[in-house]
């Protein structure tokens, strides 16, 4: 009979402190090994990944009783499981979880092909008990967001009247109102293969256009799931896949690959991402950080998760509007004069990619780099200053896709780059579809062509 | 049975977790909190549990199997020994300044590695210990990994 309930033991499935869990074969010899993740099924119910068809496996198969240990991170309460092998699920919701929890530690370490989850155990819990009483619970960062406080995030959202402050307001919103830190707002490229950064709170750098693949590391396995996925161990994580790596390593099935640096923090302990949906499309991934383990639970998931549908839909409608109804032409506007004393701006493009670098520094790439590069290029041939959205959709040079070509997102991209950097050049929006170039320099352009 | 390096390696303040099974064939995990190798050749070693486990305890006076997994902090580099507990007694003063050594080196790790603050795993040490007499038979390499089970070392008849 089960006399604390798992639930009440959530903290200790996120996997921060290893779990322990002991065998026995059936000529009574125990077996005793680390256990990187239990997953709480139910409330009768844990499952265990199967990767390696281990000795705990065989033991199993002879004998279906094990005991578990268990350690909440936050308090250091150490409980004791009694279980019965019970299942082994091959498919299923079950198995779906604990393969993101392989896959997480895989993607990350670039094992996807040979680090797989093979199986999942599951097991019905017949007695809990508690080993050792730790500390007291000290609620940390927002723990449980009120529902007052993300209604009034919510509000803050719904008040934007476009792309640029929605994604300021969903990071400072979440920093400020919520509690979130350390975040970042993520958005799906045109190809759907990246994500790109368009605002953080709470990091050195705000990195801007920093990009990450669908697919790889935490973030883009979110995307590519359309998942929330939640990391509470991340050095715990990280230091298990560099081991398990080099074995595969030493055993020849795969050869030495590069590490993806993850921005962020410098030592994050937990991260969640969030995708962010519209229309069942994905729009982008939210993400916050922390550097405490297990930082986030069951509560800021959902929590997460209805401020990125909010703001997933937010920027659907925004694009929507923006391609349909942008100004024609904008209102001729000469450009002011430049101090002619300074020595003038060195803007470099290259063709290839559109990498666009002032006085050497790199600033952006891709669409957003093309659009300055034409923006720039009309403003030393004609000296203009104002312009539409419209009108920069139609340049053939942009290479622009003809469907969802998230131009504003691109534009906006771009003015975010230019602010952080503290650029000489920047760019304002005076209404809607029509934006203004501000030039506080003299400008030479170097054109890269390959 | 023990190297030198792989004596270093048990004794150095590596987490220890301890499987035991009662007569009825059920498991029970425990944890150690200090390792003595008395004897390389015959595999003997002294190990010191939580005295206040009555299960583990029991299991060791009622079937004396073990399994012992010894895991470095920084590196995730696991052994696991199985063998037999031959005697289960009062910790001696020795015993208690042997764990205390051990604990101060385990916490120091945990902290250094894990960003964990000190008094958190401290909580989870024992008021009272109880020392085993262990007759290891046999070593396995339990790095985390497709490895991991594979044999070490296996003694000889003695």
């Amino acid at each position: 009979m089960i006399k604390v309930s798992l639930r009440a033991l959530a903290a200790c499935f996120e996997g921060a402190v290893p779990a322990v869990i002991a065998t026995a074969a059936a000529d009574g010899t125990p077996n005793v090994t680390f256990l990187s993740k239990v997953r709480c099924v139910d409330d009768e119910r844990i499952a265990l990944s199967n990767q390696f068809f281990s000795k705990t496996t065989r033991n199993l198969a002879e004998n279906p009783r094990a005991c578990v240990l268990l350690i909440d991170p936050h308090t250091y309460d150490e409980w004791r499981l009694t279980v019965a092998y019970e299942r082994t699920e091959h498919h299923g919701r079950i198995f779906e979880q604990l393969r993101e929890d392989v896959d997480t530690v895989a993607t990350y370490h670039h094992m996807e092909d040979v680090f797989l989850l093979r199986a999942a155990d599951v097991y019905r819990v017949l007695h809990v008990g508690m080993v050792r009483k730790g500390r007291d619970r000290v609620e940390g960062r927002a723990g449980a967001p009120a529902a007052e406080r993300l209604s009034e995030l919510i509000a803050r959202l719904s008040r934007c009247t476009d792309l640029d402050t929605i994604v300021g307001a969903t990071v400072d919103g979440l920093a400020d109102v919520l509690g979130y830190e350390h975040c970042l707002l993520m958005l799906l490229d045109e190809d759907r293969r990246r994500l790109y950064t368009m605002a953080s709170r709470g990091f050195g750098d705000e990195g801007v256009g920093s990009e990450v693949p669908v697919g790889e590391g935490i973030i883009g396995m979110a995307a590519a799931r359309a998942t929330t996925l939640r990391i509470g161990n991340l050095r715990q994580m990280t230091k298990y896949g560099n081991v398990v790596r080099r074995s595969y390593e030493q055993s020849g099935e795969i050869g030495p690959g590069r590490e993806i640096p993850l921005p962020g923090l410098d030592e994050p302990q937990s991260r969640i991402a969030v995708p962010m949906l519209a229309l069942g499309q994905l729009t982008g991934v939210l993400v916050a950080e922390s550097t405490h383990s297990a930082a986030f639970g069951e509560v800021d998931e959902a929590t997460l998760s209805i401020v990125a549908t909010v703001i997933a839909n937010a920027i659907e409608v925004e694009r929507a509007r923006e391609n349909g109804e942008g100004a024609t032409a904008a209102p001729p506007s000469p450009a002011p004069a430049t101090d002619a004393s300074t020595p003038p701006t060195l803007v470099r493009f290259f063709t290839v990619d559109g990498s666009t670098f002032l006085d050497g520094d790199y600033l952006i790439k891709g669409v957003a780099g093309r659009i300055m590069w034409s923006l720039l290029r009309q403003y030393t041939r004609e000296q203009r200053v104002a312009f539409t959205n419209r009108e920069i959709r139609l340049d053939p040079t942009l290479e622009l896709p003809d469907f969802r070509d998230n131009l504003d997102s691109r534009l906006i991209l771009l003015k975010r780059r230019l602010d952080e950097r503290h650029a000489p050049i920047r760019i304002e929006k005076t209404g809607r579809g029509q934006f203004r170039l501000h030039v506080d320099t003299a400008l030479r352009l170097d054109e890269v062509v390959s | 049975m023990f190297a030198p390096e792989t004596t270093a390696f048990v004794e150095a303040g590596p987490a220890l977790i301890v499987g035991t099974v009662g007569a009825d064939g059920a498991p029970h995990a425990t944890r150690g909190w200090g390792l003595t190798v008395l004897d390389r050749g015959t595999g003997e070693i002294r190990l010191l549990l939580d005295a206040d486990d009555d299960q583990a305890r029991a299991n060791l006076v009622e079937t004396g199997a073990i399994a012992i997994t010894a895991t470095d902090v920084p590196t995730l580099r696991s052994m696991q020994m199985k063998g037999t507990c031959t005697e289960v007694a009062p910790a001696t003063d020795l015993d208690m300044e042997r764990s205390a050594r051990y604990r101060d080196a385990f916490f120091t790790d945990i902290e250094a590695i894990e960003r964990t603050p000190r008094e958190l795993p401290e909580r989870l040490a024992p008021t009272a210990l109880s020392a085993c007499t262990v007759r290891v038979g046999e070593l396995f390499d339990q790095t985390p990994g497709p490895a991991a089970g594979t044999p070490m070392q296996r003694a000889g008849p003695h």
